[in-house]
């Protein structure tokens, strides 16, 4: 190897060592992409298939997969209304109670086969809670403070509000109508560790079945009879029929009264 | 808190599970060069970066193979920076490019050299076409092998190896010139 050739190897390396960013850079890049991904809104989704350039094979069904899912959707997002309303009801009452919704629940045509696809392993990610901070708190606290990384002894429960407790569950639901249903299951987690005796007890069981129900687990479909049957005027009754496949057991039950779903077991 | 990749039901025959955050630690280095060198200003650096891990994450879905994976992270990578390249041309058209790559004060913790070499290699790479740019970063800077090059960039492989070429003919000589220009001055 001849002093230009060394030379070229040792202004590469340092090069490397320069452009890339430092421990600081990382830490803080990596906080804002969790703020970042834990608060953005689902709407982009169709906009982040779309960006995703020359993306491999496997990545384009699963865009065309997520398009497609987009559109049934639509259904979820009758249901997201009936999500919103309710948990509306319950903040509005600040209290634990069955919900009793008053309006028809949300029409929802999403019966497994237009549901959202179901990944055989979806990205696995950790998402730390973000606790609830202004903008200004949280550019200046460190990554360390910032974010809990899960570990093996889970944190001692901490109060939190309602609110918490709701942007918990909107989190949840989001990675449900994205099919991730494992982030679902984390999340849900999370917040029953944190918060053991919630005001939303109803819709987080809701929000497990409909998890498990995505990922084929064994005795989710015989949970989702056993919540028809408890909540049988559930706001989340529709969405957990369709996510679970009890469609038929409806059709073949009275039809259109969640009362009749109640009774299936 | 169960580990995240424990899950509770996984089918025995799934296919690898990415995790973000592996991903993260293994390429944010990678992803933060490419940028640079791909002419993302410093002060566009930490949006730009942000971009393509969302993107990412949004993506990861279904995901299968590390080839393809850093195939595709690199064509995010390459996607967000034409588009920051643009919004930052738009905003600021008069900006020369050595005022866009005024060169920072290296902070205690950053080597006086390591800056030093960034900011020849930066500008050197900036200064070339587009697609011997992308060879230059990913062959010569990444030290990916042709191959993954070519594959990375779309590149037939013959053309990336004579592209390469040429590439270290051009580095070589403008490396001869920095040094000489150091030793004249120093």
């Amino acid at each position: 190897m001849n002093r230009l050739d060394d030379d070229e190897a040792l202004i590469l390396e340092q090069a490397r060592n320069g452009l890339g960013p430092t421990s600081s850079d990382e830490r803080r890049l990596l906080h804002n992409v969790l703020v970042q991904i834990a608060l953005t809104p689902v709407s982009p989704l169709a906009q982040s298939v779309g960006a995703l350039p020359k993306s491999p094979w496997p990545l384009r069904i699963a865009g065309s997969i997520a398009v497609i899912g987009a559109v049934a959707l639509s259904g979820g997002l009758g249901y997201q209304k009936g999500w919103e309303a309710g948990i509306a009801q319950k903040t509005r009452h600040g209290t634990h109670e069955k919900a009793v919704v008053s309006a028809a629940p949300p029409i929802v045509d999403a019966t497994p086969a237009s549901a959202p696809p179901i990944e055989p392993a979806p990205p696995v990610v950790r998402m730390p809670p973000i606790e609830r901070r202004s903008e200004h708190e949280a550019k200046s606290t460190s990554v360390s403070s910032a974010v809990r990384v899960p570990s093996a002894s889970p944190a001692p429960p901490v109060a939190l509000g309602l609110d918490e407790e709701v942007r918990q569950l909107r989190r949840v639901e989001r990675a449900i109508r994205e099919g991730n249903p494992r982030l679902a299951l984390v999340l849900l987690e999370e917040l029953d560790q944190a918060m053991p005796a919630g005001q939303l007890l109803e819709e987080r069981r809701a929000a497990g079945i409909m998890a498990n129900c995505q990922l084929g687990s064994g005795d989710a479909v015989s949970n989702a009879r056993v919540f028809a049957a408890k909540h049988a005027g559930s706001a989340y009754l529709t969405r957990v029929i369709g996510i679970c496949g009890l469609e038929s057991e409806r059709n073949s039950a009275v039809p259109g009264t969640n009362s009749e779903i109640g009774r299936l077991k | 808190m169960s580990k995240l990749d424990d899950s509770r039901e996984r089918p025995p025959d799934a296919p690898k599970v990415y995790e973000f955050e592996a991903i993260y630690a293994e390429y944010v280095g990678f992803v933060w060069r490419c940028l640079r060198n791909l002419g993302v200003p410093d002060r566009a650096l930490d949006d730009a970066a942000q971009e393509v891990f969302i993107v990412v994450h949004r993506g990861l879905c279904g995901f299968r193979g590390d080839s393809q994976l850093r195939t595709w992270l690199y064509g995010i990578v390459r996607n967000v920076a034409y588009k920051q390249a643009r919004r930052v041309r738009r905003k600021d058209r008069a900006e020369p490019l050595d005022e866009q790559l005024r060169s920072r004060a290296p902070t205690p913790s950053e080597n006086a050299e390591d800056a030093q070499a960034a900011d020849f290699v930066r500008r050197f790479a900036l200064g070339l076409p587009e697609k011997k740019r992308e060879l230059f970063m990913l062959a010569l800077v990444e030290q990916f092998s042709i191959p993954e090059v070519a594959e990375m960039t779309g590149m037939p492989l013959n053309t990336a190896y004579t592209r390469l070429r040429a590439v270290r003919t051009e580095f070589r000589a403008a490396l001869l010139r920095h040094r000489g220009a150091h030793e004249s001055t120093g």
